[in-house]
């Protein structure tokens, strides 16, 4: 940290410090904060998604190395009238809940699967073309439920740059292969995505979610028609610009590399697990050192450990020719890390906004599940919003249905709330963890990646008519 | 001041810093610019040429972010440098203050597009019936050069360990797929079709570059020009009439099957030729002669190739 960032912080703690001394009293009797909060206090959630969208477009490489100033601003600038609103201790129990409940182990998980899967390299002859794409979009699809979107995200998109590095055009295997293997493949177990994890600890069954099968196929065979469809079309136009793949007469068979390190992945896979499993089991694993009114629990914390010793075994026992020929950088970690903390903090109004009045949205319809839980899910965390609309769901008295702890909720309206959280994470580049990483890794390997909105224009003309007809389909 | 900047030097520079820097890496990732040398520097300059610039700063953005990952911090601090002065070069360059040499540039000028070390391809392109084949064999006969038809099939087949029939099935046509599993490509994991296509695309490159020759048919043009291979281009054909009568004379066949065969053969070779290289088969604009042998009859074609041939190479070969 240099000089400039010390003097910042040191600002923002005396400051914080000062809120906290005058205003606890009030913090401690505001009993839902989410009711009485203005919607202002959104703007900086705003801002950071337009430095997020516009920055790299006006000013690549200054907001390259300056976007932690932005996320320091952001941040204050929601924590400090908030503080100034609600009390300096109301703002610093957010600000920890945020970073412990949520940061830390959504920071520790990408850091541990980009980890193990950069030490994991697929060589061979495997060249791509809209059939290879095809077929290896499908199996990263199949995979997400079972190592989650992130775990396979991270395994499949560097065998799928390697396989296309002979071609140009190629932003369209990237921004299918985050619709796909980074959201909608998702949505089979509650291992594939936060939010169905987050249905399986308050009482939906681990296999509940293998209802959405039928829905998932037909996203997948239409998305990958479409797909084939713009990726032949790509493919033709690199044909005619004189790009073809190198041909070597001796053929090397296709073989996993630090292949051991899927025991690494297990490992990772087995602690998201364990951290939601363990809760259930006793409530004791939910318990643990309280920081700032705000429990850091056991099963966290055994998740978090079992991760980064994934990550420290797949350092150890894997060459570093291996990460050097995937380009194995810091670089995509770093821009997700700091761009994620400030993502976090500001939308933590967003997200106490939707606790408090979700149920006064009057949603009635499987479909308006859908759209609401998917639309916010598309630009907050998928996780809470998940949640909202599941009690919301669960407390309306239905008596038939999914049994969940909360309540009945029935069949098709939890179809809905799961598909919505899940697949529409694909909508943006900060829907769902993986996406922005992928984004990263791709413009490592020399794919430049379309910007904020540009990727919007291929999630509104590509997936919105797929969402439309899983509603006609499923929903209504 | 921009005059002086040549838009190739900027292409040139720009490519070889690619390279650099992706070996530098380590990576097997792939790197920014994939196509070659010649061909990339060529749509460069097209780009840079037609003001589109903004184009360029994708790729040295991409660029700059290899660079941003090099651990050896010396070698990341020479291409930053290289790479700010291709930016500069790119900032200075401006399209509006060249003026065209003239008219009849290299390009356009057959008789300065080869130099001494170039060798004789006449690449031949033709409509079924029009007598193409035996045009091009005479020609090559005469110029005592060689002559690739299927002869490229037959070497393909030996390159690759497969029958030249399983080839023949899918020469100059486009979509099979049983081809696949029944060859050594099956590793790539491409069509029949692609792989027979990548197969003679180095075929017409090591052959264009070993010794002179008439290439018959199969992208050739384009795929020298792709190579940066200096050629002469040509398009025989002839009214759809004419042709379905030659047909018929030659192989003794019925009127009906004639027309049949000439039309599947003619949509057949036009989606090849369209799909692999975006361009209209048979249209003059790719070619440097496009000629109807209705109007000339075979041995005049041939008398006006060997003219054509003559004309373009007869100062550096005798």
């Amino acid at each position: 940290m240099n000089k400039h960032a010390r003097k910042i912080l040191g600002i923002l703690l005396v400051f914080v410090t000062v809120i906290m001394s005058t205003q606890t009293v009030q913090a401690a009797e505001e009993k839902n904060i989410g009711e009485s909060l203005p919607l202002w206090l959104c703007i900086p959630f705003a801002g950071m998604l337009l430095c997020i969208a516009v920055m790299p477009l006006i000013k690549a490489e200054w907001w390259e190395k300056n976007r932690k100033w932005a996320v320091i601003m952001w941040s204050l600038l929601f924590l400090v009238p908030f503080g100034i609103m609600y009390g300096g201790g109301a703002a610093v129990e957010h600000l920890v809940e945020v970073i412990i409940g949520d940061y830390i182990t959504f920071i520790v998980l990408l850091f541990g699967l980009f980890c193990v899967a950069g030490n994991i390299s697929l060589e061979g002859d495997l060249q791509g073309n809209p059939a290879v794409n095809v077929v290896m979009l499908f199996i990263g699809t199949m995979l997400s439920s079972w190592i989650g979107t992130t775990g396979a995200s991270m395994l499949m998109i560097r065998p799928l740059i390697r396989a296309n590095k002979w071609r140009s055009r190629k932003v369209q295997i990237i921004v299918f292969f985050i619709f796909l293997v980074s959201n909608i493949g998702g949505c089979l177990t509650p291992v594939g995505d936060p939010p169905l994890l987050m249905g399986f600890t308050n009482g939906v069954g681990f296999f509940w979610s293998l209802k959405l099968l039928p829905v998932m196929l037909l996203n997948v065979i239409l998305l990958l028609t479409l797909f084939y469809i713009i990726d032949r079309r790509a493919y033709k136009k690199d044909l005619a610009d004189g790009l073809r793949p190198k041909f070597k007469r001796e053929k090397k068979k296709l073989r996993l590399v630090g292949a051991h390190n899927i025991i690494f992945l297990i490992m990772i896979v087995g602690a998201v697990i364990l951290s939601g499993v363990l809760p259930i089991i006793s409530s004791a694993f939910a318990k643990g050192p309280v920081i700032c009114g705000v429990t850091f629990s056991i099963a966290s914390m055994i998740e978090i450990a079992i991760i980064l010793l994934a990550a420290l075994l797949s350092f150890k026992t894997t060459k570093k020719e291996v990460r050097h020929n995937n380009h194995f950088t810091w670089d995509a970690i770093q821009e997700v890390a700091v761009l994620f903390i400030g993502i976090f903090i500001t939308m933590i109004p967003a997200l106490l906004i939707l606790k408090a009045r979700g149920a006064d949205l009057g949603l009635t319809h499987p479909w308006q599940y859908f759209w609401m839980t998917g639309a916010l899910s598309s630009f907050l965390d998928n996780t809470p919003t998940y949640l909202v609309f599941f009690t919301t769901a669960a407390s309306m008295g239905f008596t038939t249905g999914v049994s969940t702890v909360l309540g009945y909720i029935p069949k098709v309206m939890l179809m809905a709330i799961s598909c919505g959280a899940v697949f529409m994470g694909a909508n943006t580049y900060i829907g769902n963890a993986p996406n922005f990483m992928v984004c990263s890794i791709a413009e490592e390997n020399g794919i430049k990646m379309p910007s904020f909105f540009g990727y919007m224009v291929w999630s509104l003309s590509c997936l919105i008519p797929v969402f439309l007809i899983d509603m006609l389909i499923f929903f209504i | 001041m921009s005059n002086n900047i040549r838009p190739e030097e900027i292409a040139k520079r720009l490519y070889e810093l690619d390279i650099k820097v992706y070996e530098s890496t380590d990576s097997t990732m792939g790197k920014v610019f994939p196509a070659g040398k010649e061909l990339t520097v060529k749509h460069m300059v097209k780009r840079i040429e037609t003001d589109k610039r903004h184009f360029l700063k994708d790729a040295t953005t991409l660029i700059s972010n290899m660079i941003n990952s090099l651990e050896d911090g010396n070698k990341a601090g020479e291409y930053r440098k290289e790479l700010d002065d291709i930016l500069k070069m790119i900032e200075e360059y401006s399209p509006y203050d060249v003026k065209p040499d003239s008219f009849s540039s290299n390009i356009s000028n057959v008789k300065n597009r080869f130099s001494e070390k170039d060798h004789m391809i006449i690449c031949i392109g033709r409509e079924y019936g029009s007598g193409g084949h035996e045009i091009g064999y005479r020609l090559a006969e005469r110029l005592g050069i060689s002559y690739y038809d299927k002869e490229i099939l037959k070497i393909a087949s030996e390159n690759f360990d497969s029958d030249v029939e399983a080839l023949t099935k899918h020469d100059e046509k486009i979509g099979s797929q049983t081809f696949l599993d029944k060859t050594p490509f099956k590793f790539f994991g491409f069509s029949g079709t692609d792989s027979l296509y990548f197969a003679q695309c180095e075929l017409i490159e090591q052959m264009a570059t070993k010794s002179d020759c008439v290439i018959m048919g199969r992208c050739a043009d384009v795929i020298l020009e792709h190579a940066g291979v200096p050629r002469l281009s040509v398009f025989i054909g002839a009214p759809f009439e004419e042709r379905v009568k030659h047909e018929m004379t030659c192989t003794d066949i019925s009127k009906k099957k004639a027309i049949e065969l000439v039309r599947k053969m003619d949509k057949e070779r036009a989606a090849y030729y369209n799909f692999y290289t975006s361009r209209g088969w048979g249209h003059s604009d790719n070619y440097d002669m496009c000629i109807n042998t209705a109007c000339y009859g075979i041995d005049g074609t041939v008398d006006m190739l060997e003219s054509m041939a003559k004309f373009a190479y007869g100062s550096i070969k005798k």
